[in-house]
């Protein structure tokens, strides 16, 4: 029930895409989804898509589970495609009441649609391909110059590191929890909305409480290790740019470019 | 009157790279009044199989049965015999939640809408399964207890629910030699006095030998061994090995006797048993 989440999972795998550096991953995202939000044009739009599924094939995930990650989110992408259907002035070409369906409502449809769609996409693309720990030490890496001006960079990581390596932990204890209370003849599935609500305690009582034994128990493992923040600590694995990550970070840039050129056109 | 389990398959997260077969094609019936034993290495599906039982585990493939009625259906059926199962998971005391020790053993009782005279009975029924006093703990939060009571009172809280069939998950794990023999013993009691039928999961050889007359033995999501303690032992130790399970040591005792040409015999569980045995060999008697 819970377990089908697929937003934020990471998928094992040897493609290239998973063994790019994370910095390069998070660059790439940065600059493709700051292309995405300016383009305005079908050509553009037909540029970044072919990018898109270069870069999903690249990844060697199949399509049933990349496509997953959209599904929770369909009744989001129909809101905004009909808004913009019948909410843009132009030419008229269809009225239902007070719904004028226009020509550049349509077009404007399909592009904010293309938009979130593929921002979705390409994001449960990088979680997918890139390990949770990999991620946060490359944030940590690419936040890091910023530290000189008071940013706590290891900081964040460490915290992103935690909440992530916990996030499984939490939802299998909320499973057990869910079944122990069934057992006990609570029902989570049928009554009203506050009934439901109130039903929820004996779920969250016990989470919360095994929640704050934990962290206390992890800030004790940690300190008895001689943990103490970033301040010169090494690291088991450097991260390193090969020409691999060359080659995409040139190739991610290149959308820049294209853009433009498109644009003026 | 029986728990059937009919072709049962389960696998997490399927179609996944972290998917795993739990159980596979398992047929097991467990008979009223019967307390048998479930062991196996850590992940052959033990646990996987017994929360089964209690239908809060949908098998991926095939169907579970208690008392005839499919419980995985959305019937009514379904609902009602569910509730004649108790179930302790591995670390009960996880799920105390309620303010008081009263409140939370009532928890049970309240949810299958018992009135207030029977709700308090039955949770004196279960504080003293557990050997609890009722006026000393009624009253106090079961977060201000030791490890040993917070497990005492998880406990009571599916005995106050008086299952016909009491599925266990490790109840004891992680408790004191002593706090871990009162408990069995106690379950034990329950059993032979009200014949409520017994599945236990368990990793000591020793107590499933006294306690179960029936062991499964789980592995790799099948069952190899089902049978009586005595013909599940006296298999070589080398299968039961490779299931990551020893024999009872005064089994292995026995066995390597007999293999230095001692006239023993094997099918020896307990140390009564090989006392006798053995002072029998060397002529007393």
């Amino acid at each position: 029930m819970i377990g089908n989440i697929m937003i934020g999972q990471y998928f094992p795998g040897q493609s290239v895409l998973h063994k790019l550096d994370p910095r390069t991953k998070i660059m790439g995202i940065l600059i493709f989804f700051g292309v995405l939000l300016t383009i305005d044009n079908v050509s553009s739009y037909g540029m970044v898509i072919i990018f898109t599924l270069t870069v999903a094939g690249l990844s060697q995930i199949s399509g049933k589970i990349l496509l997953m990650g959209l599904k929770p989110l369909w009744w989001i992408i129909l809101l905004t495609m009909s808004i913009h259907f019948f909410s843009t002035p132009g030419h008229l070409i269809g009225q239902w009441g007070p719904f004028e369906l226009t020509i550049e409502g349509i077009r404007q449809g399909i592009f904010m649609t293309l938009r979130i769609v593929l921002l979705i996409f390409v994001f449960s693309l990088l979680t997918l391909t890139t390990s949770p720990i990999s991620l946060t030490d490359g944030i940590e890496r690419l936040l890091s110059p910023l530290r000189t001006v008071g940013v706590p960079a290891h900081e964040l990581a460490m915290m992103m590191t935690i909440a992530l390596r916990f996030i499984p932990t939490i939802i299998q204890e909320t499973e057990k929890i869910i079944k122990a209370q069934t057992g006990r003849g609570a029902d989570f599935t049928s009554g009203s909305i506050i009934k439901r609500a109130t039903n929820t305690i004996p779920i969250l009582v016990p989470l919360l409480i095994n929640a704050f034994r934990r962290a206390d128990e992890l800030a004790m493992a940690m300190e008895s290790r001689c943990y103490k923040g970033g301040q010169g600590r090494t690291r088991m694995w450097e991260m390193k740019m090969g020409a691999a990550d060359m080659v995409a970070l040139i190739v991610t840039s290149s959308l820049v470019v294209g853009a433009v050129i498109l644009r003026s056109i | 009157m029986s728990i059937e389990l009919s072709d049962v398959s389960f696998t997490y997260s399927p179609g996944t790279p972290y998917e795993r077969k739990a159980l596979q094609n398992i047929n097991i019936k467990f008979f009223q009044g019967e307390f048998t034993a479930v062991i196996g290495h850590t992940g052959s599906g033990k646990s996987t199989l017994i929360q089964h039982l209690s239908g809060l585990v949908n098998p991926t493939m095939g169907q579970v049965y208690v008392d005839g009625i499919n419980i995985n259906a959305r019937s009514v059926d379904a609902k009602q015999v569910k509730r004649r199962i108790g179930m302790v998971f591995q670390y009960p005391e996880d799920q105390l939640f309620e303010e008081t020790v009263f409140a939370d053993v009532a928890f049970g009782p309240r949810n299958h809408s018992l009135n207030n005279a029977q709700v308090e009975e039955r949770v004196r029924y279960g504080l003293s399964f557990v050997g609890l006093d009722y006026h000393e703990y009624k009253d106090r939060s079961p977060f201000s207890l030791s490890g040993g009571q917070m497990r005492r009172v998880a406990i009571a809280g599916v005995i106050a629910l008086k299952p016909d069939y009491l599925v266990l998950d490790e109840p004891t794990a992680g408790l004191d030699p002593q706090a871990r023999n009162e408990i069995l013993a106690q379950f034990y009691r329950l059993h032979v006095e009200t014949g409520v039928t017994v599945v236990m999961v368990s990793h000591n050889i020793e107590e499933v030998v006294r306690l179960a007359k029936r062991i499964v033995i789980m592995q790799e999501g099948t069952i190899l061994l089902d049978g009586s303690p005595r013909s599940v032992f006296k298999h070589d130790s080398k299968v039961l090995e490779r299931a990551g399970i020893r024999s009872p040591e005064v089994t292995r005792l026995m066995m390597e006797l007999a293999k230095r040409g001692k006239p023993v015999r094997t099918d020896i569980l307990t140390v009564e048993e090989a006392m006798t045995e053995i002072l029998a060999w060397r002529g007393y008697r």
